[in-house]
C-alpha cells in the first residue's frame, strides 16, 4: 500500500492534485493562525515558514530526487576532472557498442527481418532434387512445364509462380541501356501479395499468345528512365525488339532476389528491373530446369503437407512422360533462403564482434577498477563522514550510467558510419543490403549493449568500493589498502583474459590474410595484365544467326585495328565470371554420360564459346594441337582443357578423338588441349571447359576479349566508338579489365579479411591499453617498495624486469589460452580457409611475435615511471 | 529564529504528532498549538517541519486526513491516527523511553565521576 502510494504520486495530475490540497491547507490552518495572533507579522512568525513547508513535503513525496541529480552533476564533474580515463572509457564502449550494433542491424536486415512480402511464412522457394546431378548441383531451378503441371494439379497451394531472369536493352527514356529483365508467369505478385503503387500487376491470361505486350517495372526504374513521370501507365517502352505497354510501377519498398540470392543455376540479374509475362517457355519435359519457383501455401498447410504433394505430382510427371531421374523436390522458407549465401561470413562477424565487446567489457572494467582503487580515499572519507554505503554505491552507478549512456550514443554514431563504409564496400550479392538502416530498435540495442557493459563492469568495482573499510584506509597512505594487492591480482585477470580473446582474434586475422596471399598466388591460368572483356547486347535486328556472325566477324577486324590492340576474339564468357553452358559430356561417339575414372561420377563440363584468338587474348596456353582457326568454319571442332583431357582420355592422345555434348555442339573433334582456368572463384578447382567455335552459337556470344600491348593507346572510349561507328543501337558496352574481374571475384574474401582485420586490430589496441594500465598501477601501487629497493642500490634493469614481470606474466597466460583456444576452433572456420590449415604454425609463430612485442612496449612506456621514482621523495611521504 | 527553541532530533516530531493526535482528530494548526501548549511554549512546531510530517505520515498510513469545517467554522483538513499509527506510537514511545534512560545512565555517571 505505502509504495503503491509513493508510486501513484509519480503521475503528474496526482502530484499537481496533492500540491493544490497542500497549498490550500497551508492557507486555511494559516488563517487560523492569523485569528489568534496579535498582528499579522506575529502570526507568520509564529506558523513558520509555508515555502519551506511546501518544499520539505516535495521531498517527503519524492525521496533521493534532490540526491540523485546532485550525484548525476557530481558525476558530470568527476568525468571532467580525470579526462584521460572518460575518454578511454568512451571510445571503447563506443568502439564495441557500435561494432556490435552495426552487425546487429545486418543480421537484422539480412536474416531476421520478415521479406517486405504479404505473410512471408507461407512462401517457399522450391528447387528440383536431380538425382545424377546432385554431386554438382545438390539442387536446381525447375523445368517449365513441371512447374505448369504443378500450377494445374496442385491443391496444396494457394499459387505458383515461376520466374526467370535474363537482361535486355531498353530504348526508351534516354541512352540505350541494359536491363536486369524477369520473365515470369503472371501470377508472380499474387503469390508474393503485394500490390504496385500505380497501375495494376499481370491479369492471369497475360501470358497468352495475342495479348499485348505488357511490362511492370521497379520504382528505381521508372524515377530514372522516366522521372517518375504519373502518365507512364499505357506508355509503350521499346526493350530489345518488341514494344511493351508499360501496365504497372511497383512501390519504392518492393525488393526481389538479385544474382547470388537463390542459390546455383538460378538466372537472375544483377538489379531485376522490369517484370514481363513469360511468351515463349521450352517445351520440354525433360532438362531444361531454368525457373525458380516460389509457391504460397494454402492457410493451415504445413510446408511438410505442400512438399508431399509436389513429389507425388513429380511421381505422376515421370511416369506419364517416362523420365526415370527420380526427380523430387526440395522447398524453403523463401524468407531462410535469401540470407543463406552470407550466413557463415555473417557468424564470423558476430564471433568477431562478441569477442571485441567481450574485450571492451573487460578494458572497462580494469579501467574502473583502476579508478576505484585511485579513489578508494575518496570514498573511504565519504563514508568516515556519514555516507551509507547504499548512497555510495548508487553515485558510483550514477556515473557508471552516465559513461555507458554517452558511450552507447557515441556507438550508434560509429554504427551509423560503420554501416555507410560497410554497404559502400561490402560484396553486391549481400542481399537485402539497401534495406541496411538504423532505426528505433537498432538504438536501443546500441544503449542496451552499452549500459548492460556499464552495469556490469561497473557494479564489480562499485561494490568493491563501498566495501572499503574507512579506518584502513584513511590510516594507511591510500595506495597501500588492503584492497590494492587483491585488486591487481583481478587486473591481471582481466588483462589475462583480454589477451587471450585478443589473440583469438588475430589468429583468425592471421589465417584469413594468409588465406588471401594464397588465393592471390594460385595459378589463374591466364594472364590479367592486358587483357579487356568487353560485353555488348546486341540490338534486336540481329536475330538471325547469320548477321550475329557476321557482326562479330566485322567487329573483331574492326577492333584489332585499334592502336595498340593484340588480338581481339569474340567470347561467350570469360575466366571467373560464372559457369554456364553446364552439360554432361560422352566420347568417341559414345552415349551421353562419360563417368569419372576416379569418383565414377557423371563428368559435367562448361561450354564456351570463342573466337580463334581467344587463348592468346587471355594468355591461356596450348599444350597439345592447335587453336581454332577459320577454316574451321565447315567442321566441327572443339578445343578442350587439360584437366578435362586428362580426365576423358586418361592420359592418352586426346588430338583425333570426338566428344560429344549438348549446348549445340554435338559430335565434335578434339582439335587442342589448353590450359585450365578458373570459371567461379580462384579458391575453387578450375572448371573443365569444352571451347567451341563461336559460330556455332553465336547468341550464346556476349562480347569480346582483347588484348593490348602493354602502354597502349587503346582506351575504353575507343572500343565503345569502334562498335557504336558499326552500329548506332548498340548499347554502351560494358568494359572491364581482367584484373578488375579477378579484384572483383575476390571482393567477398577481401572484405571478411578486412573487417576481422579491423577488429583484431582495435582488440589489439585495447588489450595494450589494459596491460599498460596493470603495469601503471602496479608500480603506483608499489612506489614505496621499489623506491626503497632503488635507495638500496638495485639497478635500473631490475627494477625494470621487476615491473615488466607484472604485465608480462598475464600476457604470457593469455597468450597460451588463446592459441589453445584458437587451436580447438580452428574447424569452425575451415570453410572461410584457403591453401592454410587452421593450425597453420607460421601464422600462429607471427601472432605470437606481435602480441608479445606489441604487449612489451605496452610494459615497457610505464615501467620508466619506476625508474623516476625519487627514492628520497617516497621515503619522505607518509 | 529564536536560539532558546529546542531542536528536534530526527524522528520525534512524527512521536509527537502521534501522541497529540491519541487524545483527537486535530487539524494541522490545532497539532502545532496543542504541542506548544502541552510543552509550555518550549517547543514550537514550524509549518516546515510539520506540514511535511503529516504528509509523511498519511503517506504511510498511520494517520488519515479528511476536509471538514472545524470548529471555528474555517474548512480545514482535519488528521486522526489509524491502528497502525496506533501500533507505531506505542513502539516509538518505548523505544524513546529505552533512550531517554540510557541517555540519564551516562549523564549521571559522569557526574559522579566530576
Amino acid at each position: 500500500m505505502y509504495w503503491l502510494r509513493r508510486l501513484l504520486l509519480w503521475l503528474p495530475a496526482n502530484r499537481r492534485a496533492r500540491e493544490r490540497e497542500l497549498n490550500e491547507e497551508l492557507s486555511a490552518n494559516f488563517s487560523l493562525a492569523l485569528a489568534d495572533a496579535d498582528d499579522e507579522r506575529a502570526a507568520r512568525r509564529d506558523f513558520g515558514s509555508i515555502t519551506r513547508a511546501r518544499e520539505e513535503a516535495r521531498a517527503v513525496w519524492f525521496p533521493g530526487w534532490d540526491s540523485l541529480s546532485q550525484d548525476v552533476r557530481f558525476a558530470f564533474r568527476t568525468l571532467r576532472r580525470s579526462p584521460g580515463f572518460t575518454v578511454v572509457a568512451l571510445l571503447s564502449l563506443g568502439l564495441g557498442s557500435g561494432a556490435a550494433t552495426a552487425l546487429f542491424s545486418l543480421v537484422d536486415t539480412i536474416i531476421l527481418k520478415p521479406l517486405a512480402y504479404r505473410e512471408p511464412g507461407r512462401l517457399l522457394f522450391v528447387r528440383a532434387v536431380i538425382p545424377p546431378l546432385v554431386h554438382i548441383y545438390p539442387t536446381m531451378p525447375v523445368n517449365y512445364q513441371h512447374f505448369r503441371f504443378w500450377q494445374e494439379q496442385s491443391q496444396a497451394f494457394e499459387s505458383i509462380s515461376g520466374f526467370r531472369g535474363d537482361t535486355a536493352t531498353l530504348y526508351s527514356g534516354g541512352e540505350p541501356e541494359v536491363i536486369g529483365r524477369i520473365s515470369t508467369s503472371p501470377n508472380l505478385f499474387t503469390t508474393l501479395g503485394i500490390q504496385p503503387q500505380i497501375g495494376r500487376t499481370f491479369d492471369p491470361d497475360e501470358d497468352q499468345p495475342g495479348k499485348p505486350a505488357a511490362v511492370v517495372i521497379t520504382d528505381g526504374l521508372w524515377r530514372r528512365r522516366f522521372g517518375g513521370a504519373p502518365d507512364i501507365l499505357g506508355h509503350t517502352v521499346r526493350l530489345d525488339g518488341t514494344q511493351y505497354s508499360v501496365i504497372g510501377v511497383l512501390s519504392p519498398s518492393f525488393r526481389f532476389p538479385r544474382k547470388g540470392d537463390l542459390g546455383a543455376l538460378a538466372s537472375l540479374p544483377d538489379r531485376p528491373e522490369l517484370f514481363v509475362p513469360i511468351k515463349d517457355a521450352l517445351q520440354g519435359w525433360g532438362g531444361d530446369n531454368d525457373y525458380s519457383v516460389f509457391a504460397r501455401l494454402k492457410p493451415n498447410v504445413s510446408s511438410a503437407e505442400g512438399t508431399a504433394e509436389l513429389d507425388l505430382l513429380e511421381r505422376r510427371i515421370a511416369r506419364e512422360h517416362q523420365l526415370n531421374s527420380g526427380v523430387h523436390v526440395q522447398t524453403r522458407m523463401l524468407q531462410e533462403v535469401m540470407g543463406t549465401s552470407v550466413r557463415t561470413a555473417l557468424a564470423v562477424l558476430l564471433a568477431a564482434v562478441l569477442v571485441l565487446l567481450l574485450i571492451v567489457c573487460v578494458n572497462l572494467a580494469n579501467l574502473l577498477l583502476a579508478r576505484a582503487n585511485a579513489r578508494a580515499r575518496e570514498y573511504s572519507l565519504r563514508i568516515a563522514i556519514g555516507a551509507s554505503r547504499g548512497r555510495l554505491l548508487i553515485s558510483a552507478l550514477v556515473e557508471t550510467f552516465l559513461l555507458a549512456g554517452a558511450g552507447g550514443l557515441l556507438g550508434l554514431v560509429a554504427a551509423q558510419a560503420a554501416l555507410g563504409v560497410f554497404v559502400q564496400r561490402a560484396p553486391v550479392e549481400l542481399p537485402r543490403l539497401d534495406e541496411v538502416q538504423l532505426d528505433w530498435r537498432i538504438a536501443a540495442f546500441a544503449l542496451g549493449v552499452s549500459l548492460l557493459c556499464g552495469l556490469l563492469f561497473g557494479v564489480l568495482p562499485a561494490l568493491r568500493l563501498s566495501a572499503v573499510d574507512p579506518q584502513d584506509a584513511i590510516r594507511s597512505g591510500s595506495h597501500t589498502i588492503t584492497g590494492g594487492r587483491r585488486g591487481i591480482r583481478l587486473r591481471e585477470w582481466l588483462v589475462g583474459a583480454e589477451v587471450s580473446l585478443t589473440t583469438v582474434l588475430l589468429v583468425l586475422a592471421g589465417l584469413l590474410v594468409s588465406s588471401l596471399w594464397h588465393v592471390l598466388h594460385v595459378e589463374r591460368g591466364f594472364n590479367a595484365d592486358q587483357s579487356i572483356e568487353v560485353r555488348v547486347s546486341l540490338p534486336p535486328r540481329y536475330s538471325e544467326a547469320a548477321d550475329r556472325d557476321r557482326f562479330f566477324e566485322h567487329a573483331t577486324e574492326k577492333l584489332k585495328s585499334l592502336p595498340g590492340v593484340r588480338s581481339v576474339a569474340a567470347a561467350s564468357k570469360v575466366p571467373l565470371t560464372g559457369e554456364a553452358g553446364v552439360n554432361p559430356v560422352g566420347i568417341d561417339g559414345g552415349n551421353l554420360g562419360a563417368l569419372d575414372p576416379a569418383t565414377r561420377e557423371l563428368i559435367m563440363i562448361n561450354v564456351r564459346f570463342v573466337g580463334p584468338e581467344y587463348f592468346q587474348s587471355l594468355g591461356i596456353p596450348l599444350l597439345r594441337g592447335r587453336t581454332i582457326g577459320e577454316s574451321d568454319r565447315q567442321r566441327s571442332v572443339v578445343v578442350i582443357s587439360g584437366r578435362l583431357a586428362a580426365k576423358l582420355w586418361l592420359g592418352q592422345n586426346p588430338i583425333g578423338r570426338s566428344l560429344t555434348t549438348g549446348s549445340r555442339v554435338h559430335r565434335s573433334e578434339v582439335i587442342g588441349v589448353v590450359g585450365d582456368v578458373h570459371t567461379t572463384t580462384l579458391d575453387r578447382d578450375p572448371t573443365l571447359i569444352v571451347y567451341a567455335p563461336y559460330w556455332k552459337f553465336s547468341y550464346q556470344v556476349s562480347g569480346f576479349v582483347v588484348r593490348i600491348s602493354p602502354g597502349a593507346a587503346a582506351t575504353a572510349g575507343d572500343i565503345r566508338r569502334t562498335l557504336q561507328s558499326l552500329d548506332p543501337e548498340i548499347p554502351a558496352p560494358r568494359i572491364r579489365t581482367m584484373g578488375e574481374i579477378v579484384d572483383e571475384s575476390l571482393v567477398r574474401r577481401r572484405f571478411q579479411m578486412d573487417v576481422v582485420v579491423v577488429f583484431a586490430g582495435a582488440a589489439l589496441l585495447l588489450a595494450a591499453l589494459g596491460i599498460y594500465g596493470v603495469v601503471a598501477y602496479g608500480i603506483a601501487l608499489r612506489r614505496r617498495e621499489l623506491g626503497i629497493r632503488i635507495a638500496l642500490g638495485a639497478r635500473a634493469d631490475q627494477v625494470t624486469r621487476l615491473v615488466m614481470w607484472q604485465g608480462l606474466r598475464p600476457v604470457a597466460c593469455g597468450l597460451a589460452c588463446g592459441i589453445a583456444v584458437a587451436l580447438a576452433a580452428g574447424r569452425l572456420v575451415r570453410t572461410l580457409l584457403f591453401g592454410v590449415s587452421a593450425t597453420d604454425a607460421w601464422t600462429l609463430g607471427a601472432i605470437t611475435v606481435i602480441l608479445a612485442s606489441i604487449s612489451l612496449l605496452a610494459c615497457l612506456l610505464p615501467s620508466r615511471a619506476a625508474l623516476r621514482i625519487e627514492p628520497a621523495g617516497v621515503l619522505r611521504q607518509d | 529564529m529564536k536560539s532558546n527553541k529546542l531542536e528536534f532530533l530526527q524522528g520525534t516530531l512524527d512521536m509527537l504528532v502521534l501522541r497529540t493526535l491519541v487524545l483527537g482528530e486535530l487539524h494541522g494548526y490545532g497539532i502545532a498549538q496543542a504541542i506548544r501548549q502541552t510543552t509550555a511554549e518550549a517547543i514550537q512546531v514550524e509549518a516546515g517541519s510539520l506540514y511535511p510530517a503529516l504528509q509523511r505520515l498519511e503517506l504511510k498510513g498511520l494517520v488519515t486526513a479528511k476536509w471538514e469545517v472545524s470548529e471555528r467554522n474555517q474548512r480545514t483538513r482535519i488528521y486522526r491516527l489509524t491502528p497502525a499509527g496506533r501500533k507505531q506510537l506505542r513502539a516509538e514511545v518505548s523505544r524513546w523511553e529505552d533512550f531517554v534512560q540510557a541517555v540519564a545512565l551516562i549523564l549521571n555517571s559522569k557526574a559522579v565521576e566530576e
